[in-house]
């Protein structure tokens, strides 16, 4: 009997159009219907693309651990699935948070990078979840390695505000650069935030499509994974 | 090379960034979803013992 | 904790048995030195280059000392930390450590606590070698910079004690070390060298005392979650 992998169900795609428009709807609100900024001129466009992803990775980088967190506890493959998936968004989310980190400072304060403490505590976070999947590649069985990634992901998420702490004392106690890379800073125009919210909308809309795909792709490939497995025994118990 | 670059060049390149991001992921997730199918369609062959791992 | 697994139970035997994992490993290293060579050797040579590297500027020589020092400190760190459990692994005494009665967070304590040792003995020595290399008098602050090498070593060692034990089992373990651990131990490091640099310098002794807090603050918190989650890496 073939066990083909299931259509795509018409709510996952449901939720792909949603997302898609919405990032198109805050791209059009960011670019066109939104007004330059006092300072920065067309540049404060940059933020919205880049501190809506900032956002989301560090959700995602939650998703990753709490499921992490309830693989060790209960068990379920389940749960490692979505903690691999939300792992690669987290991944994406973060290494794109630094690449449009970049992009806004370049222009801005004429450098591509400035020790800023979020965007610090972003590389280091993308470091760490670099080292997840080198172990991840590197453990068989598949129980171990979900509990081992679940363990790194728990330092992960300890590290998280203890990085930015010591990123943030780092620069503060030595000012070197002092515009708030955020473009909000103390007081951001009301529209402006609004449109940064509905930018942060859709990124988180983005990501939860592309890791409920994901998700569906691993609970598969776990299934396989099993059923494999259980093959190969029973080809041993026959030998 | 950048200091050519007026804002708007660099607007560009901000939200092209997360549309080459995003498609790209995409693009995984289609040939991660392609190699599946191939596991899949070669494990009711139960002659071969073969137990492909599906990685991660 | 359970009970009831050992004739004894309760804190002061954990105490006991971390004290005496630690002696082990101390003794173990003291007799073997294949930590002790390669660390002193590695810190030196990181001190010597880079003297010779910033030599020319003797002002620059003087401000870059506290990183240079906490350079080879990290360096020595994790050369240390991967031999700790290289040579229980070959003769198979981590599996026998693993089968005692003891809870898991006592072994890695009891590791953690003879790295520590190491590195704090390590950094008091290159502390003065440092001073006399780079020229960055250190007479007033001694105190102080000890008590930040204990704190900052200690972070070091909670950290690199832990993903040792993690990555004991994985082929390419030694280049996996570092990768996994520094993302990880950045703030560790960054505190300890502005707490250095503070102390020598002399100018501003309350921001030392602050960076000296948040040393300590890292430590605590590393060492609770690390010590919370050990039984699981080195579960079988």
């Amino acid at each position: 009997m073939k066990h083909a992998t299931p259509r795509r169900p018409g709510w996952l795609n449901l939720l792909g159009v949603v997302a898609v428009s919405a990032l198109a709807i805050g791209a059009y609100l960011g670019l066109v219907a939104s007004p330059a900024d006092v300072n920065q001129g067309e540049l404060i466009r940059v933020m919205y693309a880049h501190v809506s992803v900032a956002w989301v990775s560090f959700l995602a980088v939650g998703v990753a651990a709490f499921a992490g967190i309830a693989y060790l506890w209960r068990g379920a493959p389940r749960f490692d699935v979505i903690s691999v998936a939300a792992s690669e968004a987290a991944l994406l989310y973060g290494t794109l948070t630094i690449l449009g980190g970049m992009t806004y400072s370049k222009p801005t304060l004429n450098t591509f990078w400035t020790w800023d403490a979020k965007l610090t505590l972003t590389a280091l976070m993308v470091a760490l979840l670099a080292g997840v999947f080198i172990v991840r590649g590197l453990i068989d069985e598949p129980q171990r390695r979900g509990r081992v990634s679940a363990v790194i992901l728990i330092v992960v998420l300890a590290s998280l505000p203890l990085n930015y702490l010591a990123a943030e004392w780092f620069r503060t106690l030595h000012p070197a650069k002092s515009i708030d890379l955020t473009g909000g800073g103390v007081t951001m125009d009301a529209v402006m935030l609004r449109v940064l919210l509905f930018n942060v909308v859709a990124a988180a809309l983005v990501f939860l499509w592309l890791l409920l795909q994901r998700v569906r792709i691993g609970m598969r490939e776990a299934e396989l994974d099993d059923r494999s497995a259980a093959r190969g025994r029973s080809e041993a118990i026959h030998v | 090379m950048f200091d050519a670059w007026g804002p708007w060049a660099w607007v560009a390149a901000a939200w092209l960034e997360l549309v080459l991001a995003y498609g790209g992921y995409l693009v995984y997730l289609r040939a991660r979803a392609a190699r599946l199918e191939r596991e899949a369609e070669r494990q009711p062959e139960a002659d071969q013992p073969e137990p492909e791992e599906a990685e991660r | 904790m359970t009970t009831g697994r050992r004739a004894t139970a309760g804190p002061l035997s954990d105490l006991r048995a971390v004290l005496a994992i630690a002696g082990k490993d101390l003794r173990s290293e003291a007799r073997s030195r294949a930590a002790t060579v390669a660390t002193v050797f590695f810190s030196s040579v990181t001190l010597v280059v880079l003297a010779f590297a910033l030599g020319r500027d003797s002002d620059l020589m003087t401000r870059a000392a506290p990183g240079v020092l906490w350079v080879a400190l990290a360096f020595s760190g994790v050369i240390s930390a991967a031999q700790a459990y290289q040579s229980d692994l070959a003769d198979g005494a981590f599996e026998q450590l693993l089968t005692l009665p003891l809870p898991r967070a006592a072994l890695f304590l009891g590791k953690l606590l003879a790295n520590w040792f190491t590195m704090t003995v390590l950094g008091a020595v290159l502390l003065p070698v440092a001073s006399v290399l780079f020229d960055a008098p250190i007479a007033g602050g001694v105190p102080q910079l000890l008590a930040t090498v204990t704190l900052g070593t200690l972070g070091f060692a909670i950290v690199a004690t832990f993903y040792a034990a993690l990555t004991a089992n994985l082929v390419a373990r030694e280049s996996l070390l570092p990768v996994l651990m520094f993302p990880v131990v950045v703030p560790v490091l960054l505190a300890s060298v502005r707490a250095t640099e503070a102390i020598v310098s002399g100018a501003d002794p309350a921001l030392a005392g602050d960076w000296i807090e948040l040393l300590a603050g890292f430590d605590l918190v590393y060492l609770v979650v690390t010590s919370a989650i050990f039984h699981i890496v080195v579960e079988e």
